[in-house]
C-alpha cells in the first residue's frame, strides 16, 4: 500500500493547486451584520439586496444544525472567512488576466475547452468572476450569459433578478441556505430567450484557493418556453489544512417546452465542506437533466432537487459518488411531483473504498394532484473493502392512487470472477478492478461530453490507484 | 416534533430529512394500567414460565417503548420449547374489555427444536382504548420458531405490535403477519442476526381501509456472517388509510457472506390514501449482497383489462386484488384452523 | 344463421396513431373464421378492440353482438354476453389460484353462487378433456407458467366460462406439440356446440389443418385486404402474404 502513494500524489497533482494570495482581501472570520454591510457596500448592492442579505444573516443565527446525515463538527464557522477578492476586475480578453490565475486555469484545461466547444467561459476565482466570455453568435440569439452581479446592475435584467433571486431555495430552506443569502458572491447568471436552441454547452469552473475560505457562488439560470441549455459546473480546488466551506446555490427555472441539462463533475479537495443546493422547478412539458460526478470534498451534503410544476413536467437524475479514504459523502436527489402526467427517473451508481462511507438519500414526493405520474429509481452501491461504508435511504411519499412508482436498490463488490476473467486476459488486479468499477459508472460517464468523461474516467483511475490491499 | 406527552418509537436507525414526517411515529407517554394475558393453548413439550423482570432486549419499537412498558410494570410470559412441538402454541389476545393493557411475552426454543406460535390480537370493532404487546422470540442453536400473528382491532384502537428477536448459530425465524384493520396500529420488529447462518424471514400483509393507519418498522442487524433475511410486505389501502414502512437492512462489519432482501407491493385503491416507504440498507461489509425493490401504485391497466375480459366487474377486481394480496401471505400459514378464521375475518368466498 | 359479431367500418387507434383503417367482418353464429396477415397488420388490435381493451380507441365505426351495439361497453360487459378473448401474453397474478379464479369468473358471469363441490367436478372434468394436470387448478393464475402452460389455462377459461364467441390471437404461435393438442382439443370441445362461433387470428395456419374454417379474411396494414373461404387458407399456405403485400 505505502509504495503506491507517491503515484498517487503524483496523479493528484493534476487536480491540486495553490497560488499565494498577496493580492486578495480578506475580511475577518465569522459573520455579523458590520461585516454583511460591507459586503454589500463593497458589491454597489442595491438595498433590496443588502437587506436581503441582513434578513438571511437573521435567519442563519436563528437556524439550528443540521441533525442527520454526517457530522459537520470539524467545520469551525468562527473560523470561515467568508469573502475573498481578488483585486482583478472582470476581463473580457484572455490577455488581462493575471498569470498566476491564468496559469491555474491552463492546468485545468479551461483556454483549451474554450476553443474547442465552449460558448463562453465564467470562471470563478476566490470569490469574484475574473474571467468572463460569451461567444458572439451566443450573444447574437439572445442569449445572457454573465455573472450574477453585473446582470443585477443591468436594468434589462434587474427585475427578473429580483423576482427570481433565492425564490426557489428561500434562506429559510435550511442553515446554509441562509448562510448563502447573507454572503453569496460570484457566480452566474443564464437567460435564454423563447424559442432558442443552444447547440454549445456553456461551462463554469468554480475554484477555491484562499486559506480558510468558503465560497458561495450563485447560479441563477432561467429558460423561456421551448429553449435548450446544456450548462457545465466543474470544480476542483487544491488541499488546505483549515477546514474549509461551500455553500453554493443553484437555481433553475425550466420555462414550458424548455429542457436544461445540468452536467457536474465535482472534486473538490479533501478537506471541503461541500453544502451545496441545487433546486429546479419545471413548468408544463419542460424537462431538467442532471448529471452529477461527486468524487471529492471530506463531506458532502448535495441533493439536487426537482420541482415537477406544469403538466408533463420530467427529470431525470443521473449521479454517480465515489466516496475514499477520509471521505463521507452524503448524496442523492429529491424530486416532488406537484403536477399531473408528470415523470422522473433517478439513477445512482456509488462506490465506497479505503474507509470512505458513500450515502444515498433521497425523496420522492408525489402530490395528491400529480395524476398520471410515474417516477422510477434505481441505485447500486459497490462496496470495494470492509473498511468503508454505503448507506441507502431513499423515501417516498406516494399520495395518489394515479401514480406508479417503481423503486429498486442494490449492494454488493466487485464479482471475482469478473476480477479473474480480465485477469486471464492479461489484465492486472488494479487494473481489472478499475476497469469494472469505470463500467460500473458509465451511467453517468455516458451523459457527459467526450472531455469530461475522459476526465473522470481519469479521477477514477487515481481513486483507484493502490486499491489491491 | 417532540412533545411532552409523547414518546417515539418505531424510529429509523438512520434518520433522514425531518420535513418528510417518516423518521418515528410517535405514541402517548402515558403508562399502560392492565396487564392482559392471552388465553393459551400450550402444546405439549412447551413450558411456561414468568420471570420476574425482563431481561432488556432490543425491538423495532425502541428503548422508550421499552421504558415505558418497564415504567408500567407489564409483566412477562414465557414459553419455553425444550424439545420439538408438533400443534401449535395459539395465544389469543381480546382487548374488548382492557382500555389501557400491556404484556409482554417470550417465546423460547431450546437447540434444534422447532415451534409454531400463532396469535391473534383482536377487539369488537366498537372497542376502544389502546394496548401494548411486546414479544420475544429467542431462537438457540439450530432452533426454529414459526410466529404467525393476526391483527385486527377497531377503528378507535390503537394497537402496538412490538417484537424483538435473538438468534443463534443456524437459527431461523419466520415471522407471518398480518394486519387486518385497526385506527392506529405499530408494527416494530428488530431481528439480532448475530449466529453464524441465522435467517429471518417477514411476511406482512395488511389491509387498510377508513382513516386506518399502519407504521412497520422493521429492522435486520447482521453480525453474523452467512446471516441472511428476506423480508416482503404487500398490501392495500383503500379510502383515507395511511401505510408508512420503514425497513432496515443493516450489515456490520464482519458480516461477510451476509444477504438481505425487502420488497414491497403496495396497491393503492383510493385516491386518497397515503403510502410512506423507507426502505433502507445500511453497509459496512464488502462481502454482502443486499437489494430492495418497491412498486406502488393502482393495478396496472393490462391485469385490469384481463381480468375484465373474463367478466369481472372493476369492482370485484378491486376485492379480489385485495384478496390475492392477503393470500400470498397466507401461504406461509401452514396452520389450517389459523387459515380458516383469518378467511372468516376477511369475508372469504373461495372455499367453505 | 342470425349474425353474432358485426363489425362495421371499425377505426382504432392507439395514442392517436391509426392502426385500423375502416375494417369490417361479419361472424354468424356457428361460423369458424379465421383472421390472418402478417405481423403488424392490425390482427391483434382487432382483437382488443373486440374486447374492448380501453388502449385502443374506436375513432368511428361500430361492433354489434348478437344484436347489440356494444361498442361503448367495458370488456367485463362484454365477456358477460359472450365474448372470450384468448391472450397471447396473459396476466401474471400472484395470490390468487386459477381455480378460485375461475369460481369468482363464473358467479360474476351467472350473478349467482356456485356450489363448491359441482364448481370442482365440473373444473375436474373439464381439466381431464385436456389432458391438464390437476394441480394447476391449484396454481397462482399464470405466476411461473410457461408459456404452453398459458395457453393450456386460456383454453381450461375459454371451455369453463363457455362464450359464444371465442376469439383465439395467436393461440398456436411458439407452440408445443402438446400445447397444440391441448388447444385443438378444446377447440374441437368449443365447436360441439353448434351455436359457437371462433375467431382465430393467427399468422401461420398450422392449428388450422384440423379445422373446418367457414370463412377466411386477410387484414394487411389496418385493411381488410381479401376474404374467402377455406381456400384462401390454402392459398396463403402455399403462396403467403405476398401477393397481398404488392397491393399495399
Amino acid at each position: 500500500m505505502k509504495e503506491k502513494t507517491q503515484v498517487e500524489h503524483l496523479n493528484e497533482s493534476l487536480y491540486d493547486f495553490r497560488f499565494d494570495e498577496d493580492d486578495a482581501d480578506r475580511f475577518e472570520s465569522g459573520i455579523t451584520p458590520q461585516i454583511i454591510r460591507e459586503i454589500a457596500e463593497e458589491k454597489g448592492d442595491p438595498d433590496w439586496m443588502r437587506d436581503f442579505r441582513l434578513k438571511s444573516l437573521e435567519i442563519y443565527n436563528k437556524t439550528p444544525m443540521v441533525d442527520w446525515g454526517p457530522s459537520i463538527e470539524g467545520l469551525d464557522m468562527s473560523q470561515i472567512v467568508t469573502y475573498i477578492r481578488p483585486k482583478t476586475r472582470m476581463r473580457t480578453d484572455w490577455n488581462e488576466v493575471p498569470d498566476d490565475i491564468k496559469s491555474t486555469f491552463e492546468r485545468l484545461g479551461i483556454p483549451q475547452a474554450e476553443r474547442e466547444s465552449l460558448a463562453g467561459v465564467g470562471a470563478q476565482y476566490d470569490s469574484e468572476l475574473v474571467y468572463h466570455n460569451v461567444r458572439r453568435e451566443v450573444a447574437e440569439q439572445g442569449v445572457v450569459y454573465t455573472d450574477l452581479e453585473s446582470a443585477m446592475h443591468d436594468e434589462r435584467w434587474a427585475d427578473i433578478i429580483r423576482t427570481h433571486f433565492m425564490k426557489l431555495v428561500p434562506p429559510t430552506d435550511h442553515k446554509f441556505a441562509a448562510l448563502h443569502g447573507a454572503v453569496w458572491s460570484g457566480g452566474s447568471f443564464v437567460y435564454v430567450p423563447k424559442g432558442v436552441h443552444l447547440d454549445i454547452p456553456l461551462q463554469s469552473y468554480f475554484r477555491l484557493n484562499a486559506k480558510g475560505a468558503g465560497q458561495f457562488e450563485h447560479t441563477l439560470i432561467i429558460l423561456e418556453e421551448g429553449s435548450y441549455l446544456h450548462f457545465i459546473e466543474g470544480c476542483s480546488a487544491p488541499k488546505y489544512f483549515v477546514a474549509s466551506l461551500h455553500a453554493g446555490c443553484v437555481e433553475l427555472y425550466v420555462g414550458k417546452n424548455a429542457t436544461l441539462r445540468y452536467s457536474t463533475v465535482e472534486n473538490w479537495s479533501k478537506n471541503m465542506y461541500n453544502l451545496n443546493t441545487k433546486r429546479a422547478i419545471v413548468e408544463e412539458g419542460g424537462k431538467v437533466e442532471w448529471v452529477s460526478g461527486s468524487f471529492g470534498s471530506h463531506v458532502s451534503y448535495l441533493y439536487p432537487m426537482s420541482i415537477l410544476h406544469g403538466r408533463g413536467a420530467r427529470a431525470e437524475f443521473t449521479g454517480i459518488t465515489f466516496a475514499g479514504e477520509g471521505q463521507n459523502l452524503d448524496t442523492g436527489a429529491k424530486i416532488v411531483h406537484a403536477a399531473p402526467d408528470t415523470s422522473s427517473y433517478v439513477n445512482t451508481r456509488s462506490i465506497s473504498k479505503s474507509g470512505g462511507i458513500s450515502t444515498f438519500r433521497s425523496a420522492v414526493q408525489i402530490n395528491e394532484n400529480a395524476h398520471g405520474s410515474k417516477c422510477s429509481v434505481s441505485c447500486e452501491s459497490l462496496m470495494l473493502d470492509s473498511q468503508s461504508r454505503s448507506d441507502t435511504i431513499p423515501a417516498m411519499d406516494i399520495r395518489t392512487n394515479r401514480a406508479d412508482v417503481g423503486h429498486e436498490a442494490k449492494i454488493g463488490r466487485i464479482s471475482d470472477e469478473a476480477v479473474f476473467y480480465l485477469m486471464a486476459r492479461g489484465l492486472s488486479e488494479e487494473d481489472a478492478k478499475a476497469l469494472i468499477v469505470r463500467g460500473f459508472a458509465d451511467n453517468v460517464s455516458k451523459e457527459l461530453p467526450l472531455e469530461y468523461a475522459v476526465e473522470m474516467n481519469n479521477l477514477i483511475g487515481i481513486e483507484m490507484k493502490g486499491s489491491i490491499g | 416534533m417532540e412533545h411532552n406527552n409523547a414518546i417515539q418509537i418505531n424510529l429509523l436507525a438512520s434518520p433522514t430529512w425531518r420535513h418528510l414526517k417518516m423518521n418515528y411515529a410517535e405514541i402517548a407517554r402515558e403508562e399502560y394500567t392492565e396487564t392482559l394475558t392471552p388465553s393459551a393453548v400450550i402444546p405439549t413439550g412447551m413450558t411456561v414460565s414468568e420471570p420476574h423482570g425482563a431481561a432488556p432486549f432490543r425491538t423495532g419499537g425502541g428503548e422508550e417503548l421499552s421504558a415505558l412498558l418497564d415504567r408500567s410494570g407489564v409483566s412477562e410470559t414465557v414459553f419455553t420449547a425444550s424439545e420439538s412441538v408438533n400443534e401449535p402454541l395459539r395465544l389469543d389476545y381480546d382487548f374488548t374489555d382492557g382500555t389501557n393493557a400491556a404484556h409482554r411475552v417470550g417465546i423460547a426454543a431450546a437447540p434444534h427444536t422447532a415451534v409454531t406460535a400463532v396469535a391473534f390480537y383482536t377487539a369488537a370493532h366498537d372497542a376502544q382504548g389502546r394496548a401494548a404487546i411486546q414479544t420475544r422470540l429467542d431462537a438457540a442453536e439450530g432452533a426454529k420458531i414459526h410466529f404467525i400473528q393476526v391483527i385486527r382491532v377497531g377503528a378507535d384502537f390503537a394497537l402496538v405490535n412490538d417484537i424483538g428477536t435473538t438468534q443463534a448459530e443456524g437459527a431461523q425465524v419466520e415471522l407471518t403477519q398480518l394486519y387486518l384493520g385497526g385506527g392506529q396500529v405499530y408494527g416494530g420488529a428488530f431481528a439480532e442476526l448475530a449466529g453464524y447462518r441465522s435467517h429471518f424471514q417477514n411476511d406482512i400483509g395488511y389491509l387498510l381501509k377508513g382513516s386506518e393507519s399502519l407504521d412497520i418498522n422493521i429492522h435486520t442487524s447482521h453480525s453474523g456472517q452467512k446471516s441472511a433475511c428476506d423480508i416482503t410486505a404487500k398490501g392495500v389501502l383503500s379510502d383515507r388509510s395511511r401505510k408508512v414502512f420503514r425497513g432496515t437492512i443493516d450489515f456490520l462489519r464482519g458480516a461477510a457472506g451476509a444477504k438481505g432482501a425487502e420488497n414491497e407491493e403496495v396497491l393503492l385503491m383510493s385516491e386518497h390514501a397515503v403510502n410512506q416507504t423507507l426502505p433502507v440498507i445500511l453497509c459496512a461489509e464488502e462481502d454482502v449482497e443486499g437489494s430492495h425493490g418497491a412498486s406502488i401504485g393502482r393495478l396496472d391497466e393490462d391485469t385490469v383489462f384481463y381480468l375484465m375480459s373474463r367478466g369481472l366487474s372493476r369492482e370485484s377486481i378491486d376485492k379480489l386484488m385485495a384478496r390475492a394480496k392477503i393470500e400470498t401471505v397466507m401461504r406461509h400459514i401452514p396452520d389450517q384452523p389459523t387459515l380458516d378464521r383469518i378467511t372468516g375475518m376477511i369475508g372469504g368466498n373461495a372455499d367453505e | 344463421m342470425a349474425h353474432l359479431l358485426e363489425i362495421k367500418d371499425l377505426h382504432v387507434s392507439v395514442e392517436e396513431k391509426e392502426l385500423l383503417h375502416g375494417v369490417s367482418l361479419d361472424v354468424k353464429a356457428g361460423e369458424t373464421h379465421v383472421l390472418m396477415g402478417p405481423n403488424g397488420a392490425g390482427k391483434s388490435t382487432l382483437g382488443y378492440s373486440v374486447m374492448g381493451s380501453p388502449r385502443y380507441a374506436v375513432t368511428s365505426g361500430s361492433i354489434v353482438f348478437d344484436g347489440e351495439d356494444i361498442t361503448a361497453l367495458s370488456a367485463d360487459k362484454r365477456a358477460k354476453k359472450g365474448i372470450f378473448l384468448s391472450f397471447q401474453a396473459p396476466v401474471e397474478i400472484p395470490g390468487i389460484t386459477l381455480s378460485s379464479f375461475l369460481r369468482s369468473a363464473l358467479e360474476q358471469q351467472t350473478g349467482q353462487r356456485i356450489k363448491l363441490w359441482d364448481f370442482k367436478k365440473r373444473l375436474r372434468e373439464t381439466m381431464a378433456l385436456l389432458q391438464m394436470d390437476e394441480s394447476y387448478a391449484e396454481r397462482e393464475l399464470n405466476v411461473g407458467f410457461s408459456g404452453g402452460e398459458k395457453k393450456k389455462a386460456e383454453i381450461l377459461q375459454l371451455l369453463m366460462l363457455r362464450p359464444k364467441l371465442a376469439i383465439l390471437d395467436e393461440t398456436d404461435s411458439g407452440l408445443d406439440v402438446d400445447a397444440v393438442r391441448t388447444v385443438s382439443q378444446g377447440i374441437h370441445e368449443f365447436q360441439k356446440n353448434p351455436e359457437n362461433s371462433l375467431l382465430i387470428i393467427t399468422h401461420n395456419t398450422r392449428l388450422l389443418a384440423s379445422l373446418s374454417v367457414d370463412k377466411a379474411h386477410v387484414l394487411v396494414g389496418g385493411r381488410i385486404a381479401a376474404q374467402g373461404g377455406a381456400e384462401l387458407v390454402d392459398e396463403i399456405n402455399a403462396a403467403g402474404f405476398e401477393k397481398y403485400l404488392t397491393v399495399e
